[in-house]
């Protein structure tokens, strides 16, 4: 009953969500058992259209499109949860210290955000992959240097509210310490925006991943990795097929995670009916 | 003759402000005995709760605290923070004034008072602090109590709430309860639940409590002395019969006035004209002065300071002259 009800609380949006997001995450786990073609070897003629055979057709190489696709999301999904977990860890560790602490210790800490946030977050990314060498690892260090500073600012800005509510002052009043007001009395009340950030971040991170597999500074070949897929895809123009498979995983994780956000933020909001 | 519980000496509290310092509390001088009730009343701003804030040490560093703050005769003023956590909560203990926010909203009640228990008492075990919770929750009258320590805040009602701030604050034996307002959210039923587990806790365990509220019915029922705060400084302090009908301070006398009765029907209730002076823009006399009825011309030249006539302290130049 208790579960019924909170499925009706989510709405719709957020178990579409749920469900492109399952659907990805049973396909990571499983695809091993039962795809029928290898990601890495020929299956077929090459760039052929979608037939029986090949849903999705098949690429400059003659591998089939849909499989790669299928393939591609063992690459996505996995480092953008390493790069969601670590930066909003990270960011909102710094976040709360700068809210708790104040004084300078804040400052130099929020500088530092306006700082990486001033910058285009495609443009740093490239810059710090270019630094450091392509390869999805430097990419995944890339994307955790320009996403943690949203977490930083935002649990900066809950502990800022947080601290101020009376059950803090009361805590104080009974002799807790100042790292025992902070993570019992303030953090408990402070990760719901984080949470639901992180997981809109999670589609995001999956397209900034793309986005510099792209252009080449992320995945490299033969990996099947979405945005590595769609530069080869892109240079077959009139076989559209090639990069419309990845394009589509893009497009349905992104759209996935983003309205498992929304859904969670409707769910998580006290203010919300 | 013993040293008062709590002694509280020509407490001064200023801000900064653009201007220069708000002084918000001018020479502040009560005691509390052990097992004593003292109602401290006084309007809204009036320096009642920053009282009790420099009292436990509560306030920001940027807030100026001088005078002088002695618990069983060790000077509270000027200790280390670490060295304040050792009394707040064990030997001081505060009732805040909305048991709606001042409860953490995520972590069970029960495990709220363990942890009360716990910062100053480590050495105990888990089970036998949580036994403990469970029986001071047994103590304020919360009924069923082992069930309702496992609840979250939002399970109680307003009532329940004060008795488990109530419970948390006794945790560790307190000597001093600070109470600030604590039945100004409750209806009056609830009140008087609330009042009458604090009456036996003082009854039973010879505690001494400030009880900080506007509400002189409860005062008089409950306080053995009353201290009557006015912009910033105590201006009567008596035992409550005294205070009650033998007011010397024309504030307090207005402030009776203007309570309803039940046995007198009138259309209006009698008021004081006027807003106390804020800290910026006090008069150079007695800060009363602007709306008090009885000025003579030494009122808006000279600040009187708090004297003894008869069995009360006044700050009030007339305060020997008029008997009410």
């Amino acid at each position: 009953m208790r579960a019924l009800g909170t499925l009706r609380r989510m709405g719709l949006p957020m178990i579409i969500g749920g469900l492109i997001v399952l659907f990805w995450v049973v396909v990571a786990l499983t695809i091993d058992l039962w795809s029928p073609y290898d990601p890495f070897s020929i299956a077929g003629r090459r760039l052929r259209p979608p037939s029986e055979a090949h849903w999705l057709g098949t690429d400059a190489l003659g591998r089939d499109v849909l499989i790669r696709t299928l393939y591609g999301v063992r690459h996505s999904l996995p480092i953008a949860l390493l790069v969601v977990v670590v930066s909003s860890l990270g960011g909102a560790l710094l976040g709360a210290i700068a809210g708790y602490v104040g004084g300078k210790t804040d400052a130099v800490i929020m500088r530092l955000v306006d700082i990486t946030l001033s910058f285009p977050a495609i443009l740093l990314a490239m810059a710090v992959t270019a630094a450091l060498g392509p390869g999805l690892g430097n990419a995944a260090i890339a994307m955790v240097v320009v996403s943690w500073p949203v977490y930083a600012r935002l649990m900066r800005a809950q502990v800022l509210t947080m601290r101020e509510r009376e059950h803090v002052e009361a805590a104080i009043a009974a002799g807790a310490g100042r790292v025992r007001v902070l993570t019992r009395h303030i953090l408990p009340l402070c990760w719901s925006p984080v949470l639901v950030n992180a997981t809109m971040d999670l589609g995001q991170i999956v397209l900034l991943a793309a986005s510099l597999s792209f252009i080449g500074l992320g995945a490299l070949p033969p990996t099947p990795e979405w945005g590595q897929m769609i530069a080869e895809g892109a240079v077959n123009f009139y076989q559209w097929w090639v990069a419309l498979g990845p394009g589509l995983a893009i497009l349905s994780v992104v759209l996935g995670f983003n309205f498992l956000g929304d859904g969670l933020r409707d769910l998580l909001d006290p203010r919300s009916p | 003759m013993t040293a008062p519980l709590i002694e509280v000496r020509n407490l001064e509290v200023s801000f900064p402000a653009a201007t220069g310092r708000l002084t918000a509390l001018r020479g502040v001088d009560f005691h509390v005995n052990a097992g004593e009730v003292l109602g401290l009343v006084g309007e809204s701003g009036s320096g009642k709760s920053l009282t009790m804030l420099s009292i436990m040490g509560l306030l920001p560093p940027s807030v100026q605290v001088t005078g002088s703050v002695r618990l069983d005769g060790e000077e509270l003023l000027g200790q280390s923070e670490r060295a304040l956590r050792r009394y707040r909560g064990r030997r001081i203990a505060m009732i805040f004034q909305d048991p709606m926010t001042s409860l953490n909203p995520v972590i069970p009640i029960g495990d709220q008072i363990v942890e009360a228990i716990q910062i100053h008492q480590p050495q105990l075990s888990r089970r036998a602090a949580r036994a403990r919770a469970v029986d001071l929750l047994a103590q304020v009258a919360i009924p069923d109590p082992q069930r309702r320590a496992g609840q979250y805040p939002f399970e109680f009602s307003g009532g329940m709430r004060q008795r488990a701030m109530i419970a948390m604050a006794l945790a560790n034996d307190p000597e001093l309860l600070i109470a600030d307002e604590p039945t100004t959210a409750l209806d009056v039923t609830i009140q008087a639940q609330v009042i009458e587990v604090m009456e036996r806790l003082r009854r039973e365990r010879g505690i001494g409590l400030i009880l900080i509220t506007h509400d002189l019915g409860l005062v008089a029922g409950v306080a053995d002395r009353v201290a009557i705060m006015y912009a910033g400084r105590v201006v009567e302090q008596a035992a409550t019969s005294e205070v009650f009908y033998r007011p010397r301070h024309p504030y307090t006398r207005r402030l009776l006035a203007s309570l309803p009765r039940f046995d007198d029907d009138v259309d209006r209730l009698a008021t004081i004209e006027g807003v106390p002076p804020s800290p910026a823009r006090r008069p150079p006399g007695c800060a009363f002065a602007p709306r008090c009825l009885e000025t003579i011309a030494r009122c808006t030249a000279d600040d009187p300071m708090p004297r003894l006539v008869g069995a009360s302290t006044v700050a009030c130049h007339r305060a020997d002259e008029v008997p009410a």
